[in-house]
């Protein structure tokens, strides 16, 4: 969903082109000007550099995102399809979001890339492990606690909040199917989500993964109250 | 998949919140990845008019302003997919619903989901229909599993297919 373009105060202005100001879809409330959402974007990204850090840690690789990451306000019909068929089976590790803001963290990898990601965490040969018993699952836990935390970290040093994720969970089920535990939770207040999404790039291998992180509105409005560029 | 849960016809896809009903018998209605969502499906036989709800929450406070998403919340859910049908020429009295969905997907690991969203949503479901005086035939839900589920508008028959496992006829 586009935000919607209104006719632009002095506040809204901006130097940069093609952004417009973020406004509540029901009520119309100016929810961030481009100067902030600019200004989340940066503390996004150093929270996801710092999570690819974490992972890169925690296997012994490099590890980095790909691009800067994506922040959008997007409508939450639309999350279920972020990956494709919403039925496909892939492998969800799954964070509550909570301390002064509530939210939620999901990391979302295909079967084979979390079969390549296990071997690297459990320091096998790429190959090696064909499925994933209670030791993968485990071990892929932990790598949605690091990253999460690490990116969680970052958020609450550059918002002076309280920020804290739950012990992971990890399923390994439908896409649509492990996006309902968010976005059920965030369609109670609203109707549109914000956004964070990034791609992690293992030794170069594109498409390794992706880590999304959708704070619920009162959230929203937290984080965009703290954030200053 | 064997060839009794093969289904032929025109996919038309049920997203989130959405209800979709309709009279031409060779489409199929599919929701994609039920997780704690609750496929609500509702067909009369006679007139062959079939109907499902995509439904993600049991009620709400803004449930008012829901006017693009009829299906969001059970409680208004529910009686606009069986008025939308009875617009169509079904009959409440003919009316049969198959409900499926309403997992506890988080609680996979011993982590329970704190707001058990699945099972709420099924009960509401549930009473929302008893308040219509509309049947329920038959269900497949709760689990920790996604779903996906398809209602066949040439004979009523929903199919379940769960993540990683078998298609179930209801």
């Amino acid at each position: 969903m586009t935000p919607k373009t209104e006719s632009s105060t002095d506040e809204e202005q901006s130097t940069l082109s093609g952004a417009s100001a973020w406004r509540c879809p029901a009520c119309g409330r100016l929810l961030a000007t481009q100067e902030k959402q600019v200004a989340l974007r940066r503390v996004v990204e150093v929270g996801m550099r710092n999570a690819a850090a974490g992972l890169s840690q925690m296997v012994g690789q490099e590890v980095s995102i790909a691009s800067a990451p994506m922040v959008r306000f997007t409508s939450i019909w639309e999350i279920p399809m972020l990956l494709g068929q919403p039925d496909a089976i892939i492998v969800g590790i799954y964070l509550t979001v909570f301390g002064d803001i509530a939210g939620h963290i999901t990391i979302l990898f295909s079967q084979e890339q979390a079969l390549h990601l296990a071997d690297m965490l459990l320091g096998v040969p790429e190959g090696t492990t064909q499925e994933l018993g209670d030791m993968e699952m485990s071990a892929l836990g932990e790598m949605g606690n690091i990253t999460g935390s690490f990116f969680l970290n970052a958020l609450a040093d550059k918002t002076d909040l309280v920020i804290q994720p739950s012990p992971p969970t990890v399923m390994v089920d439908m896409c649509g199917a492990i996006l309902d535990i968010a976005v059920s939770d965030i369609c109670h207040e609203a109707n549109e989500t914000l956004l964070f999404e990034a791609e992690f790039l293992m030794n170069g291998r594109r498409a390794s993964g992706y880590f999304l992180t959708m704070p619920n509105p009162s959230g929203l409005e937290s984080i965009l109250a703290k954030v200053t560029s | 998949m064997t060839l009794a849960t093969v289904a032929l016809g025109e996919t038309i896809s049920v997203g989130l919140g959405e209800i979709k009903v309709s009279d031409v018998d060779f489409y199929i209605l599919v929701a994609f990845g039920l997780g704690s969502c609750v496929a609500v499906c509702a067909y009369d036989p006679q007139k062959t008019i079939g109907g499902m709800a995509h439904i993600v929450l049991p009620g709400g406070d803004h449930q008012a302003n829901e006017r693009d998403n009829p299906g969001k919340f059970a409680t208004i859910g529910v009686p606009y997919l069986i008025a939308e049908m009875e617009r169509l020429g079904a009959s409440r009295r003919r009316i049969a619903v198959k409900i499926a969905g309403g997992s506890q997907m988080a609680a996979a690991n011993g982590f329970s989901d704190r707001f058990a969203i699945g099972e709420r949503n099924i009960r509401a479901v549930k009473s929302s229909l008893a308040d219509q005086s509309i049947r329920l035939v038959a269900e497949d839900i709760g689990g920790h599993y996604g779903r996906t589920v398809q209602l066949i508008l040439k004979n009523g028959a929903v199919l379940v297919r769960a993540a990683g496992g078998d298609t179930r006829r209801l």
